[in-house]
């Protein structure tokens, strides 16, 4: 019991310590790559961006000659509009906003709505121009790199101990007699052909064609550092991750048997009878496919969203994906009626309203 | 000990709660192919009355924008006395579980006032089911003696909202006003509002005429007129009704205009020597230009609405078909290979279908093809159906009627480009040979 104890102490401790004082134990910072930058004189930069720079061009253009005068074309209509009397031009407000009052000048009738401030959106540094970069004044062509082949007869190779050098001798020989003074030397021979053919050439080898040089970079703009997890939160994070994770992985199916073939017609049945279709109008070519989520009464909760179409331009989808919400929305009365037990595997709806046979009716 | 218990305890209840936050699983799909082909029901309660002496007209236009919504077959009103809820201000907040109840898909509200002369009309549409509003308020200003034609831009508006596509409702149609006997029968050009109301004579009846076809902006129309002894074609200020001939060749005999896109030159049939091609004619310089150049009689030339292509009849593979060529003239390829004749062809404002005349086994049809010829649809069938004209947003289409027997007399329909919605057209007598003016 004491024992016990001793541990949960000494473990307590040990895991409060690491949480409070683990920094002081951390590591020097993992090292910051550093890039030289040289610094040019403008005359340097001029230099540099002269082939860059168009050529003066000629601003003096011969005007084109008046066309000679000609008879006047005859006149298809002439007198004023004194007859027929016509309603004063009418100003739309969408078209002349200059003229009519606007739309604005019409009060909203819904309720005001409480309006949320909205959260002050983070201000992004302001992108630099690309920074141009000088290409090389003649594209390098990659020069394939010479390569081993194998030789047309068969050589034999060397001695693995043969040391590889530009003469072939022979190594010396201890004498047998002893009495001639001789230098002592290894063998070596030339290199023998390679026993297998190299497909590519060797990476190094490869003459680049990136730019050898460029302009000098603009400065690099105040970048907006991401907080840094603390130990301590590193500590919880994956303590949470760590419980979280096997639930998650046994959830993400839904539970219990799917939905019967019968009861998938019951909804798209519901749905359907309220899907009006006008096959005279381009929306008519347009498939959509719309999301909604139900609430456990069978009811849409949220909005229905658009998630694709497809037949048609953006007018013509938008008026498709309408007439499927008011569908979706008008047939659900009470809630649609599924299997209460199976909502797990109804609480998201795709539905693909298509067309296409409807247009030959 | 409890300290680490709690801890524990806490991940793992804050690990339980996190469940529900990431299980989502795969959605539901399920495909719809099969919907209805109905009118939606929407509702248009009397415009309010904001000022002394807007009570009438504020009825009036809110019965005009009926009128024109429920005209197209693709809406219908829900009557008054069925509504359970009444706008009596503008700017009040609309009751969408009220219109709801009502099964009102769509709901227009609007405001008139009259000050002087002046008429204001605003309004607001709203999708009832979603609780929200199609767009924003919109307000027009004009003089009281053209709130017919306020009312048809309101009524424009709430159409494109609510379908996409835009209106037809501020437009007019010209046509061959016809009175009398078959044997003696009257002709004379007259316009009128697409919906027969504003009904003016351009021409008197002492020749006939035939064709009438306005020009892009409207203020003009040519026509085909007898009164020299042979046809020759006329155009004709819509304003002033005031009228010159167009193409004064002498020996020749010149109609079926049609005018360019662009409205600086004209398109028409020429007869001469016996012969009758297509030519093209430069309006301001009188300028004739050569299109087709063949034994057969080639006519009922319209343009393509890019202005690239014409399309027309031609009886040169020995029956009446029709043929596609550039608008520079040139080949022309056929486009109708169906049993029967086919004839006075015109191409969609949209520019994806052509309607045309098509006659097989003694009956006369209106019918739509693609421009290439292919999926030709038929919608109607009759003793006579003859002479589509396109309205401005290529939604509907107007011909003649005619009926059979000595008492017969020639009327004008209209007709939904799905075949649907078959309806004469409220005009005073009886009519033929429509066109309809762009809109306005």
């Amino acid at each position: 019991m004491h024992i016990g104890h001793y541990i949960s102490g000494v473990a307590h401790t040990g895991l409060i310590s690491w949480v409070l004082l683990g920094g002081v134990f951390d590591s020097d910072p993992p090292p910051m790559e550093v890039v030289d930058i040289a610094m040019i004189s403008s005359a340097e930069f001029d230099a540099l961006t002269q082939s860059q720079i168009a050529p003066e061009t000629s601003t003096e253009i011969a005007l084109p000659q008046p066309p000679e005068e000609t008879e006047p074309a005859p006149e298809v209509v002439a007198p004023e509009d004194a007859v027929v009397p016509q309603p004063e031009p009418i100003e739309p407000i969408e078209a002349e906003p200059e003229v009519a009052p606007d739309v604005a000048e019409i009060a909203d009738p819904t309720p005001p709505e409480p309006e949320v401030a909205p959260e002050p959106m983070p201000q992004l540094p302001t992108p630099e121009t690309d920074t141009a970069v000088i290409i090389p004044d003649a594209p390098v062509e990659p020069v394939p790199a010479p390569v081993e082949r194998v030789a047309p007869e068969p050589v034999a190779q060397p001695d693995p101990d043969t040391t590889i050098a530009d003469a072939l001798q022979e190594a010396t020989k201890p004498d047998e007699a002893g009495e001639a003074a001789e230098e002592v030397r290894e063998d070596t021979a030339p290199e023998a052909a390679s026993t297998e053919i190299a497909t590519e050439p060797k990476q190094e080898e490869v003459a680049s064609a990136a730019p050898t040089r460029s302009l000098r970079p603009r400065i690099r703009p105040n970048a907006v550092a991401e907080p840094q997890p603390t130990p301590a939160e590193d500590a919880i994070a994956a303590a949470l991750a760590e419980a979280a994770a096997p639930t998650e992985s046994t959830s993400s199916a839904p539970a219990g048997p799917p939905l019967t073939r019968g009861e998938k017609d019951g909804l798209r049945v519901s749905v359907q009878q309220c899907w009006v279709v006008d096959v005279g109008s381009r929306a008519a070519d347009v498939t959509v496919v719309v999301g909604l989520s139900l609430d456990q009464n069978g009811k849409v909760q949220g909005d229905i969203r658009m998630l694709s179409y497809e037949g048609g331009d953006e007018a013509a989808a938008k008026t498709a994906f309408a007439a499927a919400r008011r569908a979706v929305l008008r047939c659900q009365k009470n809630g649609y009626d599924l299997p209460a037990e199976k909502y797990d595997h109804w609480r998201d709806v795709e539905i693909t309203f298509n067309p296409e046979k409807m247009r030959s009716r | 000990m409890r300290l680490f218990a709690t801890l524990v305890i806490g991940i793992l209840t804050v690990g339980q709660f996190a469940h529900p936050v990431s299980a989502q699983g795969t959605p539901l799909r399920i495909e719809i192919t099969d919907g209805v082909i109905e009118p939606m029901p929407y509702a248009v309660p009397d415009f309010v009355a904001e000022t002394q002496g807007s009570n009438q007209v504020s009825k009036d236009i809110s019965r005009v924008i009926a009128a024109d919504l429920n005209g197209t077959g693709l809406f219908r009103e829900i009557p008054a006395k069925a509504h359970i809820s009444s706008i009596t201000n503008f700017g009040s907040p609309v009751q969408f579980a009220d219109w709801k109840a009502v099964n009102a898909q769509a709901l227009i509200t609007g405001g008139v006032s009259v000050s002087d002369n002046q008429l204001e009309v605003k309004f607001r549409v709203y999708d009832v089911f979603a609780g929200t509003e199609l767009g924003n308020g919109l307000r027009f200003k004009g003089t009281t003696d053209g709130w017919r034609r306020m009312a048809h831009k309101v009524a424009d508006a709430v159409y494109a909202r609510i379908t996409g596509e835009g209106g037809y409702f501020d437009s007019r149609v010209v046509y061959v006003a016809e009175t009398g006997p078959k044997n003696d029968r009257k002709k004379r050009l007259a316009v009128m509002d697409y919906d027969g109301a504003n009904l003016q004579y351009l021409t008197d009846s002492s020749s006939i005429v035939l064709a009438p076809r306005f020009s892009p902006t409207g203020d003009r129309v040519l026509y085909t007129s007898y009164e020299t002894g042979f046809p020759q074609v006329f155009v004709l200020d819509v304003g002033s009704v005031r009228r010159k001939v167009l193409s004064n060749e002498s020996g020749t005999m010149s109609f079926a205009p049609r005018f360019s896109p662009d409205g600086k030159s004209v398109v028409m049939s020429v007869t001469e020597g016996g012969n009758t091609d297509l030519y093209k004619m430069d309006i301001a310089s009188g300028k004739r230009q050569r299109l087709t150049s063949t034994p057969s009689i080639e006519t009922a030339p319209s343009y393509s609405p890019d202005g690239s292509k014409i399309v027309f009849e031609s009886d040169r593979s020995g029956t009446q078909q029709l043929y596609v060529m550039s608008a520079g003239g040139g080949e022309a390829t056929r486009i109708s290979f169906g049993k029967g004749r086919y004839g006075t062809p015109v191409w969609s404002p949209r520019g994806d279908l052509i309607a045309f005349t098509k006659q097989n086994k003694g009956r006369f049809h209106i019918g739509v093809m693609r421009t290439d010829g292919s999926e030709e649809r038929l919608l109607t069938a009759s003793f006579l159906d003859e002479g589509p004209t396109w309205s401005p947003n290529g939604r509907v289409i107007m011909f003649t009627r005619e009926t059979r027997g000595a008492g017969g007399a020639a009327s004008l329909y209209s007709v939904d480009v799905s075949g649907r919605n078959l309806k004469p057209v409220k005009i005073n007598g009886g009519g033929s040979d429509p066109a309809w003016s762009p809109l306005q």
